[in-house]
């Protein structure tokens, strides 16, 4: 948060509201701030709160909730906040239900990116998502949930390269989400496949790629599973603890 | 406690230095150091498990904190041996936990780069076996509860008194064989108490000669050669240790005394004893030392 932040009294308040844990009187000061100063506002104090903390707040109002940040979030400020996404995932469920947060996490990016018909912000808030080492791990969580389908739609972006249709075999929530990714950003699209298939490097290989849906086989390509890029996107969860020591590590230099 | 606590103290309490020097921070409160300081563990409990044991498991990364306790404390106590726990905790705030692990892990690769037996084989000397005796030794020494009593720093100490004392003496042989009088012995295996024995036997002859590999032959116009000119041991001794550089002196010292005393050879060539059995007391002493061809 910079001092010569505007709003720093609202971005304050947001802030220390959510640490708190009260999403809902954050929500509401977001509406007040809205109401009285208008839409601005609210976006001004998204770009200003730490990322943590807009993750914390987003993550509270996925699925069925609607938070005005989820209409409002600037881009870049999206895309930080979901370096942290996975910070307050339990061990258990990642272990034991690990479709289950997929399922939340695409409820969030779906919620995100299609709040709005504006196609253009929609263009760009996929882009920033997926810009980011975390960001294509998020997508490869989603597109986990529906290898079969990915894999077509991979084979129809190659051969008909913008014009896709996204007609699948099977009827997954997945696929929009898959093609509007592929549309905003050809290379965080790339990303996104070669992190659940990461035998790949180019992404023409797989649109010859065989899917094959019997489990009992052994499988032809090597893919991620969910639970595996879950396990993933936790390790990439940055610290925000900001180190007071001027010291720098020496590395493996201690075994010298 | 209760009745427990009318017993007298039998065992005293003997943490890490780490986990001492961390207690400290209960008195001496300092949020940054203290951070700082776990981070700095935590990146070197990284390193080790990523090195040593299995930085996929948490067995593994267990067991890696179980030795980075040990070697922090083992260069602690290195660094800092009279001086108390809150001394130690301001080297690890000053100087870093990193630092006192490289203390320590440097005196581990001293430790097992000395040699444990007076027996040197080529294995001994080959990388691969001394990087996983390395290891072994890293383990057996820094191996160490945070919670638990530990006395890895007693016990290296120990070893590198005695390890010390074991290279005294590998390296007189080593001595020995690079100025035999018949010329350089070059060979992977030594047995360096043997190369010690056959210089000291020999140079009862006197002349100077020193005798560091040798075969039957040679002993037998040694046993003749004495039982005819009856030599004076001591001169032959004198004559020998002034050759051997100063720094070999103590362990040739205690040797030459230690045969004195109980050297069966050299007490039975004055007598009528057997050639045969002579050269077969030899062969205890010499062991591997003495050439296997009649010549």
């Amino acid at each position: 948060m910079s001092e010569k932040s505007n709003l720093p009294a609202l971005s304050k308040q947001v802030t220390e509201l959510v640490l708190a844990g009260s999403l809902s009187h954050a929500e509401e000061a977001f509406a007040e701030a809205a109401d009285q100063f208008g839409d601005l506002a609210v976006v001004e104090v998204l770009n200003n709160i730490p990322p943590q903390v807009t993750a914390l707040h987003m993550a509270g109002f996925d699925g069925g909730k609607m938070s005005l940040t989820t209409l409002l979030v600037p881009p870049k400020a999206w895309a930080d906040s979901l370096a942290f996404i996975a910070a307050t995932w339990p061990d258990d469920q990642i272990e034991d239900d690990p479709e289950r947060i997929a399922e939340s996490l695409f409820a969030h990016i779906h919620g995100v990116a299609f709040a709005t018909d504006d196609e253009e912000r929609r263009n760009e808030l996929l882009a920033a998502a997926s810009a980011t080492d975390y960001g294509a791990t998020i997508f490869a969580i989603l597109f986990s949930l529906a290898p079969k389908e990915i894999l077509e739609v991979a084979g129809e972006v190659i051969s008909k390269g913008p014009y896709l249709t996204g007609q699948t075999s099977t009827d997954s929530d997945i696929v929009p989400v898959a093609i509007a990714l592929a549309q905003a950003s050809e290379d965080g699209w790339d990303r996104a496949l070669f992190e659940l298939f990461p035998e790949f490097r180019h992404s023409a290989d797989l649109a010859d790629a065989e899917y094959d849906d019997d489990p009992d086989a052994e499988p032809s390509i090597l893919q991620r599973s969910t639970k595996e890029l879950l396990y993933r996107l936790r390790k990439q969860v940055p610290s925000t603890r900001v180190a007071k020591t001027s010291r720098r590590s020496v590395g493996t230099n201690i075994f010298s | 406690m209760g009745a427990g606590s009318m017993l007298p103290a039998l065992v005293v309490e003997s943490l890490p230095r780490l986990t001492r020097a961390i207690k400290q921070f209960a008195k001496h409160p300092d949020d940054d150091a203290a951070y700082a300081l776990a981070d700095e563990l935590t990146g070197i409990n990284a390193m080790v498990a990523e090195k040593f044991t299995n930085d996929r498991t948490a067995d593994g990364i267990q067991k890696a904190l179980q030795l980075t306790v040990g070697c922090v404390s083992l260069g602690l106590d290195h660094a800092l041996p009279d001086e108390d726990d809150l001394a130690a905790l301001d080297l690890l705030i000053d100087e870093g936990a990193e630092h006192a692990f490289q203390i320590g892990f440097r005196m581990i690769k001293e430790l097992s780069a000395l040699p444990e037996d007076a027996l040197v084989g080529e294995y001994d000397t080959d990388p691969v076996y001394a990087a996983r005796r390395m290891r072994d030794k890293f383990i057996d020494i820094c191996q160490a509860d945070p919670n638990q009593n530990w006395d890895g720093t007693a016990r290296y100490a120990v070893q590198f008194k005695q390890r010390k004392e074991v290279q005294a003496v590998v390296r007189l042989a080593g001595w020995l064989r690079r100025h035999n009088t018949e010329g350089p012995v070059s060979d992977a295996d030594l047995n360096a108490e043997g190369v010690i024995a056959l210089a000291i036997i020999f140079a009862v002859e006197g002349g100077g000669r020193v005798v560091a590999r040798t075969g039957q032959k040679e002993f037998e116009r040694f046993v003749k050669s004495v039982r005819k000119n009856k030599p004076d041991y001591e001169a032959g001794w004198a004559e020998l240790v002034a050759k051997v550089p100063v720094q070999h002196h103590p362990v040739l010292l205690e040797r030459i005394d230690s045969y004195r005393q109980t050297c069966t050879v050299l007490q039975n060539i004055k007598g009528r004893t057997a050639m045969k059995t002579l050269f077969a007391e030899l062969e205890n002493y010499a062991g591997s030392e003495l050439d296997a061809d009649y010549s």
